[in-house]
């Protein structure tokens, strides 16, 4: 593979080995000599979209945000990765904080916010420390803007923007109609830019080694690989590569004696694919103008010994759990129907069950206020499609004989 | 942002004349994390958004969030108590409730139920003779189930209190870091 890592090339080292390292910020510098509007321009270049899952162009909500009348302005930078399957930015906040930085540099001189918070999810106590010992010494080389990091406390919700800012004024972690959007109106009601971690380092990178490389060989882009595959790991590759790419050569494929069954592309709330819809690209758009499967690009892999009722289940608690309350479709549809599921896997009632699930995954997807529930209906409608004979081998027979996994 | 005016405001914050119990104790706490506490007051620019990570410190020191403690530091942040109360459950990492003194959290989200998470919470189960969600009777250990910490890629994952973390952990292996923290009191 000839192609050159930009956002992973540290990530082979040692957490404590650049301890000692003064990082030049030379990126930062060269950012802060063209001004603003240049900065925006080589960001709309470079193509960057988000990279939390939502694909939004970077440089449209920095102008945004920019042209947006309010002071003082804010930049965050959502770290709360906590989507089932997505690991790639904790990487970043241990073994490459330095880039992170200079990104959030670079992004608060173009959108000219003096303050910028890291939202660390409560979990990652070590990244957290890790960067709360950098920020001294980047402050030294950014004298422009100040760093400041925010723990959070352990809610799913809160890596939706809105719940985002939410859980940093102090307030339960709750999504908030939209609009006004968060470039508008924000932290404490003033235009606020919400960016995640990789897409802040990308930024950084873009700056340090130049348009013309960022862009060589395909845009750099972290993907993450997990459950029943050989090599569990982060990996960078170009942006658009094929799932089947993804799965077989970067992940060495299925355990031995098993098939691929489901894949997850995008972590848990995109919809799972079968094994014979694997060559498509991951992308933010399909070849043929419709979004984009990647997501978060978290892919996990569920090989033919699994019953996609019980992965159903286990998704479908996942979501149940981490629904924040706020609007009843999400907080007790959610938890309905996986009680439905289990009472399909434990053969209660389960014709009744069934047609329950069919009937709410719909209105759910309708009726819910934010893109949790959303997510979760996605990938659940999905499995009961596409994995119709598994849900009825429990409902008409007696079940499919698989070891269940929880 | 933190200009002289917000900083005033939040020794304001820091100062009241202690009354009862709950309120002393509360003074001893603050007395003990001021630099924190002031660090903490002086990232917002207003008293509200110190909740939480002050909930954390309160927690770090006690173990757990009294509730009484919320209401207190709710009055000094200028919050409505039932509306801190409100945050301090909503959170998963605090704990409103009394819990052990070493919590252990195991992994239950997709990746790792693939990789056998479900096995490690029986035998973690069997070796602490609790259900998940207890804690044991001499209260030192409480075993949860979580929700994805985060490290798909080392599944099953094992977090114990806030801060450490154990990879690709086996039946065998759980009972092992029982034992551990059990020869450590």
């Amino acid at each position: 593979m000839n192609f050159e890592p930009l956002l992973s090339k540290l990530f082979s080292r040692g957490v404590t080995s650049f301890d000692h390292d003064f990082p030049d910020f030379f990126g930062y510098r060269y950012a802060t000599e063209m001004g603003p509007e240049k900065v925006i321009e080589v960001i709309r270049e470079a193509g960057l979209r988000g990279r939390g899952g939502a694909g939004f162009p970077t440089a449209v909500k920095w102008d945004y945000c920019r042209k947006a009348s309010g002071s003082p302005k804010y930049l965050v930078c959502n770290a709360d990765e906590s989507e089932p399957g997505t690991f790639k930015d904790v990487q970043i906040m241990m073994y490459d904080p330095h880039a992170l930085f200079e990104g959030i540099g670079i992004a608060a001189y173009a959108i000219g916010a003096r303050q910028a918070y890291i939202y660390v999810r409560g979990e990652f106590d070590l990244p957290a420390r890790i960067m709360e010992l950098r920020i001294p010494k980047a402050h030294i080389s950014m004298q422009q803007v100040q760093i400041f990091i925010h723990r959070g406390a352990g809610a799913y919700i809160c890596g939706e923007e809105t719940a985002l800012l939410d859980s940093i004024e102090g307030r339960r972690g709750e999504p908030r109609l939209k609009p006004p959007y968060p470039a508008e109106c924000g932290l404490w009601g003033k235009p606020t830019v919400i960016n995640n971690v990789e897409t802040l380092t990308s930024v950084s990178k873009i700056f340090r080694f130049g348009l013309d490389n960022w862009k060589a060989k395909g845009t750099p882009k972290l993907y993450c690989i997990s459950g029943d595959i050989i090599n569990s790991r982060v990996f960078e590759a170009p942006l658009g590569i094929k799932l089947r790419d993804i799965v077989y050569n970067y992940g060495g494929g299925p355990l031995p004696g098993r098939k691929v069954q489901a894949v997850f592309p995008g972590g848990s709330s995109t919809a799972p694919l079968r094994d014979d819809e694997l060559d498509i690209p991951m992308d933010f758009k399909m070849p043929d103008g419709k979004p984009g499967i990647i997501g978060s690009a978290g892919t996990i892999v569920v090989d033919d010994s699994r019953c996609m009722v019980d992965v159903a289940r286990n998704i479908m608690r996942f979501y149940a759990h981490e629904s924040c309350g706020k609007c009843t479709p999400c907080r007790d549809g959610n938890a309905l129907v996986h009680d439905a599921l289990n009472d399909i896997l434990e053969g209660r009632d389960a014709g009744y069950a069934m047609e329950y699930i069919e009937r709410m995954i719909p209105r759910i997807f309708t009726d819910c206020f934010c893109p949790l529930a959303k997510g979760a209906m996605n990938a659940l409608g999905a499995i009961f499609t596409k994995w119709r004979a598994d849900f009825e081998s429990h409902v008409f027979g007696s079940g499919c004989g698989r070891k269940r996994i929880g | 942002m933190i200009d002289s005016k917000n900083y005033a405001e939040a020794r304001i914050c820091l100062q009241k004349v202690p009354e009862g119990p709950a309120e002393l104790e509360m003074q001893k706490f603050i007395n003990k994390r001021e630099e924190k506490i002031v660090t903490i007051l002086k990232m917002y620019p207003e008293p509200r958004p110190a909740l939480i990570p002050i909930l954390f410190e309160l927690q770090r020191d006690y173990g757990w969030i009294p509730p009484m403690m919320v209401k207190i530091v709710a009055e000094r942040l200028r919050i409505e108590p039932s509306e801190a109360y409100g945050v301090a459950t909503f959170y998963s990492l605090m704990k409103t409730k009394r819990a052990g003194k070493y919590v252990i959290m195991i992994c239950g989200t997709l990746s790792c139920e693939l990789k056998g998470s479900a096995e490690v919470i029986k035998a973690a189960e069997t070796a602490l003779d609790i259900k998940v969600g207890e804690t044991t009777k001499d209260g030192k250990i409480t075993l949860k189930r979580v929700e994805c910490l985060g490290y798909c890629d080392k599944a099953p994952v094992v977090q114990i209190d806030n801060s450490s973390y154990c990879e690709k952990v086996t039946p065998e292996d759980i009972v092992k870091i029982i034992k551990r923290l059990r020869n450590e009191f």
